[in-house]
């Protein structure tokens, strides 16, 4: 009933909508802010191939782990170590393909085919006797209108080289990689400017049955004991001229990083991409905006002094009409919050489609993360308002006395309460 | 008047401080977030500034989709060696199945100058160079796949003629010539007669980029190492990251203005009200909240700027000891001055905006004095 009345008082003055607006806008770009930034980080920390079950072996000291490399041997010496399902050697190659910067992902079709098990979507798989063919991710392919036959010239990045190639396949992972080329090894090392024993990073994917923190603690292990042993002369090409040889070699000299993680921890150290620092950000803009809540808020219960005044001297307790009024800003910041996930929602596909975000070689979807950017934002758009209307509702606890000193204005008006 | 409104400030200091201390963070926001993108602009605008490519160049055909689908005459060639540039190679590049004994493969016929090839590429030979008739050196991919042999004889399928080769030598250029047969230009002329006198492109080195300029007006030029490309591409991506930030925070600091200001003016609307009670005319009452409010957004926006730079610079600080994150805010004065400026008249022009709304006769909005 009095729920019903403050909420009418309030409602009836032109400050409600101002209240409203603030908090609509906020809720919109706390949402926005976060949705944007867990997309990126969601983007980064999946940029080597890596999820749940396959973890990545990068050079630890490398300044990127993308520009790392290891020997391509490497991943005969893993052959000991339990639970690993398939090991995927890759090279990756950044480049430019008609103008547009992209990343070129060098693989032995079998293993990467088997480990990522790509759909489809057009023309048929890359085989391991596929000498200049490639197969593209959809969104480059939606994005350079490529299909089967297409033929594509790759400018390498890093070495004054050229790659004339044609497009055998367009597939879909639902990750990163849905923005490469992925090529035969060879292909990778030549774009690279690397030899044809070398390799960028080691995927595997780990059995089901195994943990693949576990595995990553034995692949560790593996490193350290081969590092503690040299053998001499290991790192001479062991075939030369005759690349992709299967030959293991040791990794002495190597400081190799085997994590689930890698690439996650690599934005989180160099650029400070991580969720803590994401949902931090987010947070000091929300303060920030804090303030504009507190202030829309007193203005509304202002305006609303000489109705509430009213109510007050009535009968109707203090505690009973500050929990009402802490109620009704609540409910309106959950409503408001709740409908400026709308309007950030909008500005998302605005951007999308105005003002695509890319990360290095890789389209970010803004709304990826939007679910999870929407949670926080209703959640903590609605705690700000209760804390808000709990500072402001703080006068009524007070006695009528110490009220009407704390609103200065009342002193002039003191026909008002009477009326 | 703007006296009066000072002495009315001046009164009632601590109302005075509450409104600018929630004025002071929009400004600050502002500030910080200007000095941060700013900041990451800088250092990725210097960052390519820092790219140098490789002065490797191939020029083709004009109005082709691609190098491999380019076809000039070799007079086109012997115009770019002309011309000054260094490194001049021929390469005339066309598909062909390649077949030793049992095992064939999708490939290509790769013709050059072999000694300006070999050197310009860097390659590593095992064996010999092919010196024309008939024969070839095989690429180290190719060789692997099909398990060509120095001294193996291969059956090359191209333009309909299948022709026999002998393999005298392995090249490994790690390049995509690894993946076909390389042979001597003439070579290719005599046993293809269609491609007698033509190539596919020329390779080259400039360094001056003086004698691309005597050419390039009938041949594409482009050059082989995007790393400038890619440089400049993640430059711009960065700046339309931040330049969405940007009208995020615009948006937010827009809203914060309009509830900061309306919340000035009703303070500050007791002396209006108190002038019109006592006859005062509109626009005599209206200038006076509107110099206040002057006066309270100009001491928020200097306040706003020192809070701004000082927290921006200590965050920075504290990010880069704790993580080592990279944050270099700039602070730029012009810069200072132009966001300080703007945010001062953000907040004058929602205070104004709250200001229209003021009564024009106290009695309309029931609120006496």
């Amino acid at each position: 009933m009095i729920f019903t009345k403050i909420a009418r008082i309030l409602s009836s003055k032109r400050a409600i909508f101002s209240l409203a607006l603030i908090l609509l806008l906020t809720s919109a770009a706390f949402a926005v802010t976060s949705s944007i930034l867990l997309s990126v980080e969601n983007t980064a920390s999946g940029m080597l191939g890596e999820s749940g079950n396959t973890i990545v072996i990068a050079q630890g000291n490398s300044r990127a782990p993308f520009l790392g490399t290891l020997p391509l041997a490497f991943a005969g010496d893993l052959g000991s170590v339990q639970g690993i399902r398939v090991i995927s050697a890759e090279v990756f190659a950044p480049a430019t393909l008609e103008n547009q910067p992209v990343m070129v992902r060098g693989v032995n079709p079998g293993p990467f085919m088997e480990l990522q098990n790509p759909v489809i979507l057009e023309g048929s798989p890359l085989t391991a006797n596929d000498t200049t063919q490639v197969m593209v991710g959809v969104t480059l392919a939606k994005e350079m209108s490529l299909h089967p036959g297409s033929q594509i010239t790759l400018v390498a990045g890093v070495r004054a080289t050229i790659a004339q190639l044609t497009v055998k396949a367009v597939f879909s992972t639902g990750t990163p990689l849905d923005n490469e080329v992925i090529a035969p090894l060879w292909v990778g090392d030549w774009l690279r400017g690397i030899s044809y024993n070398v390799v960028s990073i080691l995927r595997i994917q780990v059995l089901p049955q195994d943990a693949p923190s576990q595995v990553a603690h034995s692949v560790q292990q593996v490193v350290n004991n081969a590092s503690k042993a040299p053998v001499g002369g290991s790192q001479t090409p062991v075939e030369p001229g005759l690349p992709v040889t299967p030959k293991p070699t040791s990794i002495y000299g190597y400081d190799v990083e085997a994590s689930p993680d890698v690439s996650s921890a690599f934005f989180s150290k160099t650029v400070g991409l991580s969720q803590e620092n994401v949902l931090l950000i987010s947070a000091l803009v929300f303060v920030s905006m804090s303030v504009a809540i507190v202030c829309a808020l007193q203005e509304a219960v202002f305006r609303s002094r000489n109705e509430l005044g009213t109510l007050r001297t009535i009968g109707i307790s203090s505690r009973r009409l500050s929990w009402n009024l802490v109620l009704v800003a609540t409910c309106l910041s959950f409503v408001a919050g709740a409908a400026g996930l709308a309007l950030g929602w909008g500005f998302l596909t605005l951007v999308d489609r105005f003002s695509p975000i890319q990360i290095a070689f890789y389209a970010v979807d803004p709304r990826s993360a939007f679910p999870t950017a929407a949670l926080y934002s209703v959640l903590v758009v609605t705690v700000a308002g209760f804390v808000a209307a709990a500072l402001s509702s703080l006068r009524f606890r007070q006695p009528l006395i110490v009220y009407e000193m704390t609103l200065p204005f009342l002193e002039s008006d003191p026909g008002v309460v009477s009326d | 008047m703007l006296s009066v409104a000072v002495k009315l400030l001046l009164r009632h200091t601590e109302r005075t401080a509450i409104i600018v201390l929630m004025l002071v963070p929009v400004v600050a926001l502002l500030i910080s977030s200007s000095m941060v993108t700013t900041g990451y602009l800088q250092q990725a605008t210097a960052s390519v500034s820092l790219v140098h490519p490789s002065n490797a160049y191939i020029a083709y055909q004009p109005g082709v989709a691609s190098p491999s689908a380019s076809s000039i005459s070799y007079d086109s060639f012997v115009r770019i060696l002309g011309s000054g540039v260094n490194f001049a190679t021929p390469i005339l590049s066309f598909p062909s199945i390649v077949t030793d004994g049992a095992n064939s493969a999708n490939s290509s016929v790769l013709a050059t100058n072999m000694t300006a090839f070999i050197v310009a590429r860097n390659s590593t030979v095992y064996g010999a160079i092919a010196n024309g008739g008939n024969q070839a050196d095989a690429g180290a991919i190719i060789a692997k796949i099909l398990g060509i042999k120095v001294g193996d004889l291969v059956t090359v399928d191209a333009f309909s003629q299948v022709q026999t080769l002998t393999v005298v030598g392995v090249l490994n250029s790690t390049d995509q010539s690894d993946t076909g047969l390389v042979v001597p230009l003439s070579a290719s002329w005599a046993l293809w007669p269609q491609t007698a006198d033509k190539i596919t492109y020329v390779e080259f080195y400039d360094s001056n980029q003086g004698a691309i300029s005597s050419f390039s007006g009938n041949m594409t030029v482009v050059r082989e190492e995007g790393i400038d490309q890619i440089a400049r591409s993640f430059d711009s991506q960065t700046a339309a990251l931040l330049t969405n930030w940007t009208y995020v925070l615009f948006a937010l600091s827009g809203a914060a203005a309009i509830a900061a200001a309306s919340r000035v003016v009703t303070e500050v609307s007791q002396e209006y009200k108190t002038l019109r009670a006592i006859g005062a005319r509109l626009s005599t009452a209206r200038a006076l909240v509107f110099y206040e409010l002057l006066i309270i957004s100009g001491i928020s926006a200097l306040i706003g700027i020192a809070v701004g730079i000082v927290s921006t610079s200590t965050l920075g600080t504290l990010f880069k000891a704790i993580d080592g994150l990279p944050l270099a805010p700039s602070i730029s004065p012009v810069q200072l001055v132009t966001v300080g400026a703007a945010s001062f008249l953000l907040i004058l022009a929602a205070g104004s905006i709250s200001l229209a709304w003021l009564p024009k006769k106290i009695v309309e909005t029931g609120e006496a004095p």
